[in-house]
């Protein structure tokens, strides 16, 4: 059997509208899912909910979640690797944000515009993350002792850091199948 | 990995495998991201449990060759859920790995038509990547 008819989905389908309410750190929709290459490849897109500034700018530069897994077999405050942003300096950054064997650690990838569709990748290899934005900014991360055949479950949009989302925030991503 | 799976298949299929039937199927499965095709070997008891190993692959464009692309081996589990003398219903459950290292799990349900006794049709639908997926297969039961 051929399934002739059977093409892969047209992309402007496959983009998940997330929006994380005011008050809430999660993004809906809550979806699981578990990562099924060594490529994680995604667009995503900002509005203009991208834009906050928190009373106490202590927190500003807390770092939210954009996308990424966490790695074999590990929870992800373990070994996991994630896109991150913040609204900081005026402009909306990005940073790559894995956990290594327990250990925080974060990167400035770079810059990137309300209402600009960018390609995210998080490339993972034997002992290193690569995260890339678009064609020309790359960031390397080290990857921690982990296992290599197991469960890499996905890491959705969400809000924080300490403090919630100030109002409702809205992000489009479309992972590259 | 693959010595520990192989074991676990045979210990499985031993218990199950007295006075059961063998089910050999060609599957075509469209996912969100193209169609995957392959085969599934399985022993079915009487009451149409059953215990398989399955392989399935996008047919990658390779320059002259189509090649095996985005893998996905494994085992599953099928659970009768109606059954009457030509049509049956099935819970399934897939675990495997996709691309060699990427743990899979995909729940689905399935519908079976015998055609004949030994030959038959089914279609199923089922979560891969997030997404509904749906496949079609030609079984035979070879005892």
């Amino acid at each position: 059997m051929i399934l002739p008819g059977c093409e892969p989905a047209p992309e402007d389908l496959l983009v998940n509208h997330f929006v994380i309410e005011e008050g809430e750190h999660y993004a809906s929709p809550r979806l699981a899912e578990t990562l099924q290459s060594s490529r994680l490849i995604f667009e995503a897109t900002f509005d203009a909910t991208s834009w906050y500034v928190f009373e106490d700018r202590g927190f500003q530069d807390s770092k939210n979640k954009l996308l990424g897994f966490s790695d074999c077999n590990s929870t992800h405050h373990e070994n996991s690797a994630r896109f991150a942003w913040q609204w900081y300096n005026n402009r909306l950054e990005i940073y790559a944000y894995c956990y290594v064997n327990g250990e925080r650690l974060e990167k400035f990838v770079g810059t990137v515009e309300q209402y600009e569709t960018n390609r995210y990748e998080i490339e993972v290899r034997r002992d290193q993350y690569v995260f890339r934005l678009g064609k020309e900014r790359q960031v390397v991360m080290p990857r921690g002792n982990t296992c290599d055949k197991g469960l890499y479950y996905m890491l959705w949009p969400y809000f924080g850091g300490t403090l919630p989302a100030p109002h409702d925030v809205h992000i489009a991503i479309s992972i590259k199948r | 990995m693959k010595a520990h799976f192989l074991l676990l298949s045979f210990l499985l299929f031993g218990l199950i495998a007295k006075g059961q039937g063998v089910v050999v199927q060609g599957q075509s499965e469209c996912t969100v991201a193209g169609s995957q095709h392959g085969a599934t070997i399985q022993f079915e008891s009487r009451t149409l449990w059953g215990l398989g190993i399955f392989y399935q692959a996008e047919l990658g464009n390779g320059h002259e060759t189509y090649i095996p692309k985005d893998t996905f081996l494994g085992m599953l589990v099928q659970a009768p859920l109606a059954t009457a003398k030509r049509i049956s219903f099935f819970a399934m459950l897939r675990a495997g790995f996709v691309n060699e290292n990427f743990v899979v799990l995909v729940p689905g349900l399935e519908t079976r038509v015998h055609i004949s006794p030994r030959f038959g049709t089914a279609f199923g639908m089922s979560m891969r990547m997030g997404y509904a997926a749906v496949s079609g297969k030609l079984f035979v039961k070879v005892f």
